[in-house]
């Protein structure tokens, strides 16, 4: 029943929410563009009326949406203002963390996209760049800014109000963590492309890059564009890093270390993942062009382009070098304060995270290189000489190259690590990287298979002519050669450390029934012990269980 | 636990007196918005401007109104000579035809800028507002940006390129 009012009262919340700021946003944007016309524009052609129908239509949406809302919101906030098994329920609600996740983010994406097109229009006036208008006006960027994030803050107040009321748990507080970190993964991708677009364009103006169209002003509308990512990115995701800094400061009183949660560690793995692919791409596209240059197939003479090609990539990464750094370096430094084994957990976590990339880069270039030397092979031994086939090339063995330095760099950190004894293979990051390594492998190398197989048939059944098979299968077949040998390579490891835990398994069964520890709650006068006990129950590890016995009174002053 | 608000603490919790403060605030904030807003429409809208007689603006007004008005011929004489002497009256009325969407949209034509180049050649800048009729989700005005260049003949201000409409000819 309670779950049913909820459903309604946050969808229909939602829904008259979304009509009044769309309704709002018209409004703002008939009547700021209005204005702006009328301090310093004339009009050639056309009169009012357009913009009394638009005005029209603002209006009727915010008369319908606003006293909708208005009530329906004022349901939601009476349901937790006040104290009371019931209100601890609605705070700690499913649907209600739902709803703030969603309007938060539509909202925040709203304001940060609003947000770059302000600014970057704003740094293209300032330097003078002359550009046409097309499809909006920067008043309509205005009136969508003022009313998302009007939304944004008033929903972001109000969730950490709830979350410092009341200790969540449950989705009630994992939904609220998930937005602040996606929150300030969005600043941060926003931020940091935005950074490296500004690098490389950059370099391309002390380059002299040589451009189709555009002139020699070319850069300035890039540049505007990319520094205006940088500047908004920034700021979202600082607002979000601060508002998870506040809740690590309100640990005590949220009930919970936002460090040791796991949606933080995905956020740190996320930036890490990201950072890293940038990189990879980066560099391999830097040593794509040095060896075509090197085979003689490169598509420009010019050494300053050259020069731009080969350093440009990685300087423009440097921004997501240093993230990436900071990020490790942020983590470990908080897995310190639980201990030199969560710091450990979060080193190996990193090592294994970036063994991954390095992984998946290494085998699609090192595929995609078996796959062209097959085609030349068993295919159409002229397209050895030919310019796409060598371009082809040397982008993967570029990308083989790379993925395979990191992959093997941080592979043998974690082999080095793995003769400490049994229990560093068996933590979940190994077991993790393992399964995902053979799991990948396999999914690729399959599809692949088949395909060969149809192709075959295909032959076989006189459908396409045999001359043709080398060159059908080349591909696909080196895709199930690298993904196969991916699998193998690291299945071996797995069936190992999977053989190794069932011979440990019985041998732990028969040392005893597990451990146990003694533990007393105690809570303030009226509080509901067996809902705290409840809340504990639900965050314990697999395997690990809370008895209890009936609550007990405890006599004024504290326990004997 | 130190810092630590016991669950059920009324003394921490906000009464509804303070929720529904919060939401009577916001809504008062977008009543005082709608009507200062329909204030702003009404007050800042303004007719057409009125230009001189053989200046580039008039000439364009003067297009633009024969557009509106369905009148081709009076349009073409808008047109420089060698405009004309490129696109015959019949070239014209056929594009025109192909043309009837654009005369049939709801738009507003606002003169951004005019660039004088010397004393026989100009540039209008104009931004056109192209309305729709709007919707709860799309968006229900498309701007865009034009220049046209202009030619001074026998003292009166000619269009110098082939229009219909707003659009070159031969874009269609």
């Amino acid at each position: 029943m309670a779950a049913a009012r909820r459903l309604y009262v946050y969808g229909v919340s939602a829904v008259s929410l979304l009509v009044l700021a769309v309704g709002l946003t018209q409004l703002l944007t008939v009547a700021l563009g209005q204005l702006a016309d009328a301090l310093g524009a004339s009009i050639l052609s056309g009169d009012v009326t357009a913009s009394l129908d638009q005005l029209s239509l603002a209006v009727a949406l915010v008369i319908v949406g606003l006293p909708i809302w208005v009530f329906h919101w004022w349901l939601a906030e009476r349901s937790v203002a006040g104290a009371g098994v019931d209100v601890t329920a609605e705070r700690r609600s499913t649907i209600r963390a739902v709803h703030f996740l969603d309007v938060e983010l539509v909202a925040l994406v709203a304001w940060l996209v609003a947000s770059i097109w302000l600014v970057a229009w704003i740094l293209r006036v300032i330097v003078g760049v002359e550009e046409e208008l097309w499809g909006s006006r920067p008043t309509d960027w205005i009136a969508i800014i003022a009313v998302a994030f009007g939304v944004w803050i008033y929903h972001t107040g109000l969730r950490a109000r709830d979350l410092r009321i009341e200790q969540l748990d449950g989705a009630g507080a994992w939904l609220p963590r998930l937005y602040r970190h996606a929150g300030a993964f969005i600043g941060l991708a926003v931020a940091g492309f935005g950074a490296a677009d500004a690098i490389s364009i950059m370099l391309g103006i002390i380059v002299g890059r040589p451009v189709f169209e555009g002139g020699t002003d070319w850069w300035q509308w890039p540049l505007a564009d990319a520094l205006a990512r940088v500047l908004i990115g920034s700021t979202v995701v600082g607002l979000h890093w601060l508002d998870a800094e506040r809740t690590i400061r309100d640990a005590a009183r949220l009930g919970e270390d936002e460090r040791a949660t796991r949606v933080r560690r995905t956020y740190f793995g996320a930036v890490l993942v990201t950072a890293a692919a940038a990189v990879v791409a980066a560099v391999a596209s830097s040593i794509d062009s040095l060896a075509t240059w090197v085979l003689g197939v490169s598509t420009s003479d010019d050494l300053a382009r050259l020069a731009e090609d080969v350093a440009g990539p990685p300087l423009a990464v440097l921004p997501w070098l240093v993230l990436a750094v900071w990020h490790v370096r942020t983590s470990v430094r908080e897995g310190q304060a639980f201990g030199a084994a969560t710091a450990r957990s979060a080193l190996r976590v990193a090592g294994h995270l970036l063994s991954l990339v390095g992984l998946a880069f290494g085998a699609a270039g090192l595929a995609r290189m078996v796959g062209l030397l097959l085609e030349a092979t068993i295919g159409r031994p002229s397209l050895a000489g030919e310019l796409l086939w060598r371009l082809d090339l040397a982008q993967g063995f570029a990308f083989a190259v790379t993925g395979a330095v990191l992959w093997a760099w941080h592979w043998s950190g974690v082999l080095r690590d793995w003769t400490r004894g049994e229990e560093e293979r068996a933590t979940t990051a190994s077991r993790s990287y393992l399964f995902l390594a053979v799991g990948g492998g396999l999914l690729a190398a399959v599809p692949s298979a088949a395909l060969i197989l149809y192709r075959v048939l295909n032959v076989v059944l006189a459908t396409i002519p045999g001359a043709r098979l080398g060159d059908e299968i080349a591909t696909p077949l080196g895709v199930v050669l690298v993904a196969a040998l991916v699998a193998a390579y690291h299945g071996r490891f797995l069936l190992r450390d999977l053989r190794t835990a069932r011979v440990a398994a019985p041998a732990a069964a028969t040392t005893g029934e597990g451990a146990s520890i003694t533990v007393v709650l105690r809570g303030p006068a009226g509080a509901d012990v067996g809902a705290v006990l409840d809340g504990l129950r639900r965050r314990l590890p697999a395997g690990f269980s809370i008895e209890s016995g009936a609550p007990t009174l405890t006599p004024p002053g504290g326990p004997p | 636990m130190a810092g630590r608000i016991a669950a059920g603490s009324v003394e921490a919790t906000p009464g509804t007196a303070g929720s529904s403060r919060s939401i009577l605030v916001i809504a008062a904030i977008v009543i005082g918005l709608v009507v200062l807003a329909v204030i702003v429409v009404l007050a800042a809208s303004r007719p057409p401007a009125t230009y001189p007689a053989g200046s580039p603006e008039a000439t364009i007004q003067g297009y633009l109104a024969a557009g509106e008005q369905g009148d081709p011929e009076t349009a073409y004489a808008f047109f420089s000579r060698s405009v004309r002497n490129a696109m015959t009256i019949d070239a014209y009325r056929r594009a025109w035809a192909d043309h009837a969407w654009e005369r049939e949209q709801e738009r507003r034509v606002v003169l951004e800028e005019t660039e004088l180049h010397d004393d026989a050649r100009a540039t209008i800048h104009l931004r056109i507002d192209v309305f729709f009729g709007g919707d709860l989700f799309g968006s229900s005005r498309y701007t865009y940006e034009r220049s046209i260049g202009l030619v001074r003949e026998n003292g009166s201000w000619r269009i110098d390129e082939p229009l219909v409409g707003l659009e070159p000819i031969g874009y269609y």
